[in-house]
């Protein structure tokens, strides 16, 4: 395909089929290697609408890709045309109880204009996260047990789908991955800033009694987050080798109340990926593990010494390995122990023929309503 | 420190990238670079980076991309690659021992980094 068409309606200064670009655009924080035909840096929505349409007319594939964060290869291009949203990073409107963004916003820049308000859906990559992407797996936080995820906060998508049409959806297009069209606009409610706050460590040295107290945090409503790290992951992050719970309270319920040592506790656990991947331990999953079977999944963990992070008090963890041939092993307790594979991460490439038959269903149907010539994010998720 | 066999592409690096934040391009990021060098790609955009070793504070694997950047430089001069701009800062700094050339005429027209 002719880059002048696209150069003629973005500028030279954002397209390029140079090797440098379609290189950088080939794959993602997946590390699957695809491949980039041209990248386009988003601008302007009435670009976005011709593209959409010239991509329908000549069947060409469109990946849009925020931060290219995802784990699961949700941004790796097919011979695709990359559409790149970096550029698209206007804080459009701010009220009392909405903000309205463009999709390259990141999180920490809509942090930084909040002031007295708060978005709580914060996830521990806010510095790179846009919120985009946040849209596209429905992105989940350290507040998820208070504030749910990304679409419960949603008022309005307005997107460009597979078929060309420009339209403002509800939270019905949040956790798609990019297969049903373009996002253009959000527009996502915001809450008052907490500031009644505090924090408590609790260290274990037997699963039993974190089990006990994470059951007993479950049923407070003051607790808005509850951070497990397990004995292996703290020993390679170099912590005291226990078990740790780490927990926020909407109050003053914690003994931590001293905004910048709460900041040093976030810091630790914010750093605890850096630690495993500093010794190898680079592949994170994120299992949602059935409440009547957390304590089996925790012992298997702990049997095969597999380092584990993670909101065990959504009963998601996120456990790290060095090499991706273990994780096999742990797809198949996952399954044994009825929990779900990809759970806040998004599902891709990686982790397609892991989804349920239902949820395939239900997107095949949008998919055909919306890009019934498939044109967005060809092979991702179904 | 590690060399960029070590980074594993989780574009952590983008949250300290000021180049990404100007022009929001991909290959300027500390994973981009750390790309185009694992794919034996020599470009003139290894001239573009601060060599600085900011994105090294939010690297997980602590690659330092700016001594690798430093390596690709060498071997972008060693193949006669060069950007106008450095070439002359170079030969200002032989004629007259600073990049800027005579600096008795006053009239600086290009600062260089």
């Amino acid at each position: 395909m002719s880059i002048t068409w696209f150069e003629n309606l973005v500028g030279k200064e954002n397209v390029s089929d140079e090797i440098v670009d379609r290189e950088v655009y080939s794959t993602d924080a997946s590390q699957i290697k695809g491949k980039c035909d041209k990248v386009v840096w988003a601008t302007e929505v009435k670009h976005l609408h011709q593209i959409v349409l010239y991509a329908k007319r000549n069947k060409l594939d469109l990946i849009p890709r925020g931060a290219g964060t995802n784990l699961v290869g949700s941004c790796v291009p097919d011979n695709s045309v990359v559409i790149d949203f970096s550029k698209m990073n206007k804080i459009i409107a701010l009220t009392s109880n909405y903000v309205v963004v463009e999709p390259g916003v990141i999180l920490d820049d809509l942090n930084s204009v909040l002031r007295d308000k708060f978005f709580p859906i914060q996830p521990e990559d806010s510095s790179t996260c846009t919120i985009g992407g946040m849209i596209g797996i429905n992105s989940s936080g350290f507040y998820e047990k208070k504030y749910g995820r990304m679409k419960d906060w949603v008022l309005e998508v307005e997107m460009i789908d597979g078929n060309g049409r420009l339209k403002t959806y509800d939270s019905k297009v949040v956790g798609k991955e990019g297969i049903l069209g373009l996002i253009t606009n959000i527009k996502l409610k915001i809450t008052d800033k907490i500031d009644e706050r505090s924090m408590n460590v609790f260290k274990y040295d037997k699963l039993n009694d974190v089990l006990s107290k994470v059951n007993e945090l479950k049923s407070n409503q003051e607790v808005i987050a509850i951070e497990f790290i397990n004995l292996d992951a703290a020993k390679l992050a170099g912590l005291e080798e226990r078990y740790y719970l780490i927990v926020e309270y909407h109050g003053f319920e914690g003994g931590v109340r001293d905004l910048n040592e709460m900041g040093r506790l976030w810091h630790i656990r914010k750093k605890i990926f850096h630690k495993l991947a500093s010794n190898s331990y680079v592949y994170l999953e994120d299992p949602l593990i059935p409440q009547e079977n957390l304590a089996e999944f925790l012992y298997y963990l702990e049997t095969k010494n597999i380092p584990c992070y993670g909101p065990i008090g959504i009963n998601v963890l996120y456990p790290c390995f060095s090499n991706r041939e273990e994780i096999k092993e742990l797809y198949d307790t996952i399954l044994r122990l009825r929990g779900v594979i990809g759970s806040r991460q998004g599902i891709g490439l990686l982790k397609k023929n892991y989804l349920n038959e239902v949820m395939k269903e239900e997107l095949r149907n949008l998919k055909e309503q919306m890009d019934p010539m498939h044109i967005m994010n060809k092979g991702k998720v179904i | 420190m590690a060399g960029v066999d070590k980074c594993i592409l989780c574009g952590k690096c983008r949250a300290d990238s000021a180049l990404l934040r100007v022009t929001g391009k991909e290959m300027l990021t500390a994973r981009g670079k750390a790309l185009l060098i694992m794919k034996g790609i020599l470009d003139k955009v290894f001239y573009i980076d601060p060599l600085n070793d900011v994105t090294v504070r939010s690297c997980p694997t602590n690659v330092e991309i700016s001594e690798e950047v430093r390596k690709q430089r060498e071997r972008l001069v060693e193949n006669g690659i060069e950007t106008k701009a450095n070439r002359r800062m170079i030969d200002n700094i032989r004629e007259f021992g600073n990049p800027y050339g005579s600096l008795e005429k006053k009239d600086i027209k290009e600062v260089y980094s």
